[in-house]
């Protein structure tokens, strides 16, 4: 990927931010703190990438005030001319309040009030294996706001840092923040003026390692906490071991002093060929992307609580409401229980066999009259209002399975959908609430209707598999056919048991007729008796009556309440599980298209990597 | 008057809740629930609003600063002159070497000094003189100031050197208080007898650099990286310092030569200057290369540290390494330190002109050691006086101008609650919108009270013609029954003919009405909605949650409870009577015939549903809107009587009573949120349509809601109150002499 591509993919980042904050903050204060963080990312990516051109390796050596950062990079200087163009030393004049370039190219647009090129060639400066340019900054904690600004601005100009801080500085709490910036890069820690208390030199002077120099049991812990901090604060650094240097005021061996840090530098830098400074470009720039996400997402918490309160409130909401929304769906036993018990009647009615006549057809009956028996036995009796009455509670049951079966199937997705929105515009109300406190305006901020804005996924998935766990269940607590045909046998046996009298006496009756007829002389038509309707409908209603009861007490029995409960029971259990399921496996959940809370939860949602 | 006297005064001005001096008293509610409150009330009920408002830009509680002030002013006024001299500065600046070099060997020996962080003094330790642990009264008289200024006792520091480098090093040997989480907050507390001879303490003091400690609790909260870590505890400790320094006559800031550009010289100069403004100032420069001479650091000093008005310039040079030495200077043998064998700094004066440059004679007063004899301790008690004094009136004129603002505010806010009341309450009378798309502009809706539906039945009688006759004695007699049995809830208990009459028509009209069409219902829930709508700024319902809580819940319920009770607002008479004839003379002959015979109960169900609505939500209180057409239109309509063409009706003016209701709402909400009903002249306006109206003044007693505190609470200030604390704080400073006033100022 070219260099363009890939500031153009970091810059990414900081426009999304951008553009959140501008739609949300539009007016507040944070907004301008945010672009201005978003613009400083800008420039830190392009600091990175570009490097001011150069297409060189930078040094750069950071640090605090009066730490012997001109010092140290004088040591890198060899020419005594050039080493004379950087100032070091405690007063003003000597302070470094610009940045310093010294090597062997001018960088590319360099402002001249805050920068100053020394040039000095190649073969002047320290030898490292490879041409580098050396880069001074002013110290980050100076009176003067004006070095301090370009201090930290410069510390993402460099791969490698030399972070310069006296030895009775270690403590202080100013180079946490400075490692934090410039996270990324090869860091190499430069202690000086170690007094001489705490130094003693125990092998030859130009030795491979700090171990050379045997330092005070507190020195070596206070370095130990201090390179812990430093990591800390920058995990994607890479901290190497430290270059001790003594205060060589005290032994006055200034020149002994720089040759063992010139020594130590080189082989600290040995390792680090020029792949592994590449890999650090990239190890920068996600550093700084953390950096800006911290920053806003602190901002954000620390300028507006309300909005992540809302928005925390909102996401919790949304996370707990599909399941509410359903379980109270389906947690209404009325419209679950009628459902059951109208599939469960239709069961018994289609399994049993019409070879039962007339029991099944009195069943059939009495499924579509259930509730309006009482008047059933009345219309038996001839009364006609009764009748009546019958058939509206038959027209009424047809409709209640009707809308029970709606419900189940067609109604549920409105009936979600309303209740999801009825229960989530308060909270979204809540939100623009506080956005709209946040903004200082006076009016709530909702740029889309409500109907549009939340939407609740999986219902399909949902529905089909409630509806097999209907029919699952009813499977399982369905009555068996042989009893069903056991009991529709004994009905019928009871209704032509009670019949056959009756009819066995008009056949009879009509065969000892008919054989008269067939076989005497006698056989005339009178001798054929004319059985009278009243009696043929009493003796039926007579022998229905005794049959109607039998039905009535079976089928009250089939669908007794307790078995209903049990049933309509175990259907909740199992729709609790399965909305537990849709919802952890993501399916069930719900979506907003509300563009400013995306926006809210966009930016909050920033530092999730680094709070978790 | 004496100064006691004076502070006195100041004291009892400030905590005065009565009497001679006019005082702060609250607004609203709390008007009736509490007494006024003092100044100091009413400051810190500002410094909890200022807490709760954001922990960020906090900037220190007016209160503690005040009373503090004040305790320490009493505490100084009255005490003998102990005068103290922090020592303070930056990171290993060498400020306890400095202090070393005025303690005798014993002292000394107690002092932990050296770079690393086990070296480091993370405590602020106080060296007295011994004479002053001998003179009960002093000693007393300090550990109160230090108790004042710390808000902890003194930690006295251990005489063996190892407990003292450990104490120094921010371990703590006593039991602490629940408030003192960090050692750092605890004094450590020292006498020395080399201290004697000036009769001056000095107070050693931890850094404000250090980010790194070893002993403290800091570790990684969960939301803090390390570099907020690290800068918190620095922080804190620039905070500590601000506070302990409140008990110094003067300041010595300690700061190594390659420090003096940094920015962190001027922070501890500017925290002396807000801790005691007007004292004396010394800035000590230590470690100056060798190659520097005087004069170069007296010029640097006096370049960039002039806007810092420092009394005093010291310097001492870097004494270890071999060249240059000469530049050292020698201490006189006049000046007595105990021999050790450890070197210390020997600082010099080198704000005089000329610069003395050694090995040149340094002057034996210019050595700091001598500091103690040009000091007059009693001069430096009388300047710490006077400067906590001055900064005792600042933090009252800060504290004033934070209350006056907060006053000011609570007018404004006062308002804007007035405008999102009244705001709610109308959008719960208009028509709703979406029901309404005949008409151009929204109707106000007549609140169907117990009141008007008495009222409408009253007149229904009493217009009644001679056929209805059977049927009025029957009205007049279920009326009776009707106040009798105390409400409606008997009615259930008629035979069952009338009851399931009565019954079917109020659910119809119930579900007409609770489905918006016709007429409204406006439950608890439904109002504290229309109210959280429209506040904004969360002054009334601050809850967060989605559902409203319980409590918010039971206030609203009180005001529509208390409004059904006590809204007396009617149409009026004539005009209803005229309207209700009109519906008699209307009536068909069968509707006649109907009416004259049919039982009252039936006439009259309807119009009781209406009033049962309220009993039929399980408890919760509602309000029912309805225009009066709607109302008669759900009366006669159960009665099989055709609706009436409102056109050819005669008109009631039901907006006029409609909006009293109103105003009656509003006025009962703003009592059950306690807040001061307006003024008449101030009274809410609203857009009703086109047009803009004021609401009307309430007539219903103003009864605030006991339970119902504001959050924030409402303030209003005495209009003399000011005059007053100007006069007593003017006085304070008065019996200081001219000269001195000016010199310290």
């Amino acid at each position: 990927m070219n260099r363009e591509a890939e500031l153009d993919q970091t810059a990414m980042l900081s426009r999304r931010i951008v553009e959140a904050t501008g739609r949300l903050f539009s007016g507040h204060p944070i907004a301008v703190r945010i672009q201005q963080a978003c613009a400083d990312y800008d420039q830190q990516c392009h600091d990175i990438l570009f490097g001011r051109g150069l297409h060189m390796l930078t040094i750069a050596i950071i640090g605090t005030k009066g730490q012997g950062k001109t010092w140290t990079a004088r040591q890198m200087v060899l020419n005594e001319e050039t080493r004379r163009n950087l100032p070091s030393g405690v007063l003003a004049n000597e302070a470094t309040t610009r940045l310093y370039w010294i090597g062997s190219m001018p960088p590319e647009s360099m402002n001249l009030a805050h920068e100053k090129y020394v040039y000095c060639p190649p073969s002047e400066m320290l030898d490292l294996e490879l041409p580098y340019m050396l880069l001074d900054t002013p110290g980050t904690t100076d009176a003067n706001h004006h070095a301090t600004e370009i201090a930290s601005a410069a510390l993402s100009l460099s791969p490698i840092q030399l972070l310069v801080i006296r030895r009775d500085q270690l403590r202080a709490s100013t180079t946490s923040p400075l490692a934090e910036r410039s996270e990324g890069v090869i860091c190499i820690p430069v202690i000086t003026s170690i007094p001489l208390q705490e130094w003693n030199e125990t092998k030859p002077r130009l030795s491979d390692s700090r171990e050379s120099v045997a330092t005070s049991p507190a020195l070596e812990s206070d370095i130990h906490r201090f390179i812990k901090l430093i990591r800390d604060s920058a995990p994607q650094s890479q901290v190497l071991e430290p270059i001790l240097v003594e205060d060589f005021e005290a032994t006055g061996d200034e020149q002994g002093a720089a040759d063992r840090f010139r020594h130590q530098l080189r082989i600290r830098l040995q390792g680090h060929p020029l792949d592994a400074l590449a890999r650090t470009k990239s190890n920068r720039l996600s550093a700084a992307g953390e950096r800006l996400k911290h920053q806003v997402h602190r901002l954000i918490q620390a300028e507006t609580p309300q909005l992540s309160l809302a928005v925390l409130s909102l996401q919790d909401e949304a996370r707990n409401l599909p399941r509410r929304a359903i379980e109270s769906v389906i947690g209404s036993p009325i419209v679950l229980e009628t459902a059951i018990r109208a599939r469960l009647r239709t069961q018994i009615v289609a399994d049993t066999s019409p070879v039962c006549f007339p029991y099944r057809t009195t069943l059939s009956l009495l499924s579509l009259t259930h509730g309006a028996w009482d008047r059933l036995i009345l219309a038996m009796t001839g009364s006609i209002p009764s009748v009546f009455g019958t058939f509206v509670a038959w027209a009424k049951n047809v409709q209640q399975s009707r809308k029970a079966e709606w419900d189940l199937q067609q109604g549920l997705r409105e009936r979600l959908n309303g209740q999801v929105l009825d229960q989530l515009t308060p909270i979204q109300t809540q939100f623009h609430r506080a956005l709209a406190h946040i903004r200082g305006q006076d009016s709530l901020v909702n740029e889309t209707p409500r109907s549009q804005t939340v939407r609740l996924n999986g219902i399909d998935e949902f529905q089909s598999r409630s509806q097999m766990l209907f029919e699952q269940m009813l499977q399982r607590y369905r009555t068996s056919r042989w009893l069903l045909f056991g009991i529709a046998t004994l009905g019928m046996l009871l209704f032509w048991g009670l019949l056959a009298g009756p009819i066995f006496s008009i056949y009879r009756q009509y065969i000892s007729a008919s054989i008269g007829a067939l076989a005497t002389d006698q056989g005339f038509v009178d001798t054929y008796h004319h059985p009278s309707l009243p009696l043929l409908m009493s003796s039926t209603i007579l022998s229905f009556v005794p049959m109607l009861l039998y039905a009535m007490v079976t089928i009250a029995w089939l669908l007794r309440r307790s078995k209903i409960e049990r049933l309509s029971g175990a259907l909740q259990t199992e729709h609790h599980v399965l909305v537990n399921e849709l919802q952890q496996n993501g399916i069930l959940c719900l979506e907003f298209e509300d563009p400013l809370l995306e926006q809210a939860q966009f930016l909050l949602a920033l530092d999730r990597k680094r709070t978790e | 008057m004496t100064i006691s006297e004076q502070i006195e005064l100041l004291d009892r001005c400030l905590h005065n809740r009565s009497g001679d001096f006019p005082c702060v008293s609250p607004a609203g509610s709390d008007a009736n629930a509490t007494e006024p409150l003092s100044f100091i009330d009413a400051i810190r009920l500002i410094d909890r609003e200022r807490n709760q408002l954001s922990r960020e830009h906090h900037s220190g509680p007016l209160e503690s600063t005040i009373l503090q002030g004040l305790e320490q002013a009493k505490l100084l006024a009255q005490s003998q002159p102990c005068p103290v001299l922090a020592i303070t500065g930056l990171l290993n600046a060498g400020k306890t070497s400095m202090v070393a070099g005025f303690l005798s060997s014993f002292g000394q020996a107690r002092l932990l000094i050296g770079s690393s962080n086990q070296q480091g003094t993370h405590r602020f330790v106080l060296w007295l003189p011994e004479a002053w642990k001998k003179h009960l009264e002093l000693w007393s008289s300090v550990m109160k100031q230090l108790q004042t200024v710390f808000g902890t006792m003194p930690e006295e520091l251990a005489t063996d050197p190892h407990t003292a480098f450990r104490q120094y090093n921010g371990e703590c040997f006593v039991e602490r208080e629940q408030s003192a989480s960090d050692s750092i907050t605890i004094p450590l507390v020292a006498t020395d007898a080399n201290l004697d001879r000036w009769g001056i303490g000095l107070m050693d003091c931890p850094d404000v650099q250090t980010g790194i400690v070893n002993h403290a609790k800091h570790s990684y909260s969960s939301d803090q990286t390390a570099p907020e870590l690290s800068e918190s505890i620095a922080d804190f400790r620039t905070r500590m310092l601000e506070r302990a320094l409140k008990i110094a006559s003067a300041f010595v800031v300690v700061t190594s030569a390659n420090s003096i550009q940094d920015e962190s010289v001027g922070v501890i100069l500017n925290a002396a200057d807000k801790a005691k403004p007007g004292l004396k100032k010394i800035l000590a420069v230590n470690r100056v290369p060798r190659r520097y001479s005087t004069s170069q650091i007296a010029l640097e000093i006096g370049d960039g540290y002039r806007a810092f008005s420092l009394w005093r310039v010291y310097m001492a040079y870097h004494f270890d390494g071999p060249l240059d030495r000469h530049r050292l200077p020698n201490l006189p043998a006049t000046i007595h330190t105990p021999v050790t064998d450890v070197a210390f700094p020997v600082f010099f004066r080198i704000d005089s002109t000329p610069t003395v440059q050694p090995p040149g004679e340094i002057p034996l007063d210019h050595f700091l050691l001598t500091l103690g004899s040009q000091l007059d301790r009693s001069q430096l008690s009388l300047e710490l006086l006077k400067s906590t004094l001055i900064s005792l009136q600042q933090n009252c004129r800060k504290a004033w101008a934070a209350l006056d603002e907060y006053a000011k505010e609570c007018q404004r806010r006062i308002q804007r609650l007035h405008h999102t009341i009244a705001k709610a309450t109308l959008s719960i009378s208009l028509d709703d919108p979406r029901t309404k798309s005949d008409s151009t502009y929204p109707a106000l809706r007549l609140q169907v009270s117990r009141e008007i539906v008495n009222q409408v039945a009253d007149s229904l009688e009493r217009t009644a013609p001679w056929w209805a006759l059977p049927s009025r004695r029957l009205a007049r007699w279920s009326d009776q029954l009707r106040k009798l049995a105390n409400g409606v809830t008997q009615w259930v208990t008629l035979p069952g003919w009338i009851s399931d009459r009565a019954n079917a028509t109020s659910s119809w009209v119930r579900s007409r009405w609770r489905s918006g069409e016709g007429g409204r219902i406006i439950s608890s829930n439904a109002y504290g909605n229309a109210i959280r709508a429209v506040d904004i700024h969360q002054d009334l319902i601050s809850d967060d949650r989605v559902v409203l809580s319980n409590e918010t819940q039971q206030q609203i319920e009180r005001i529509i409870e208390r409004f059904q009770v006590e809204s007396r607002t009617r149409l009026k008479d004539q005009q209803l009577d005229e309207y209700t004839r009109e519906i008699w003379k209307r009536m068909s002959w069968r509707q006649r015939l109907w009416t004259g015979v049919a039982p009252a109960g039936l006439l009259f169900a309807p119009l009781l549903a209406v009033v049962m609505m309220p009993l039929d939500f399980g408890g919760t209180t509602v309000l029912v809107y309805a225009s009066m057409k709607e109302l008669l239109f759900a009366g006669m309509a159960s009665v099989g009587m055709a609706m009436i063409n409102s056109d050819q009706m005669p008109q009631i003016a039901e907006q006029e009573a409609a909006w009293q209701q109103l105003s009656d709402l509003f006025a009962i909400s703003c009592d059950a949120f306690g807040i001061p009903r307006p003024a008449p002249d101030t009274l809410p306006e609203l857009t009703v349509g086109a047009s803009k109206k004021k609401l009307l003044t309430s007539g219903l007693p103003v009864r605030h809601d006991i339970h119902a505190m504001q959050r924030k609470p409402l303030l209003s200030i005495h209009p003399d109150f000011q005059v007053q604390l100007d006069r007593v704080l003017g006085q304070l400073l008065s019996s200081f002499p001219k000269d001195r006033q000016e010199r310290t100022a």
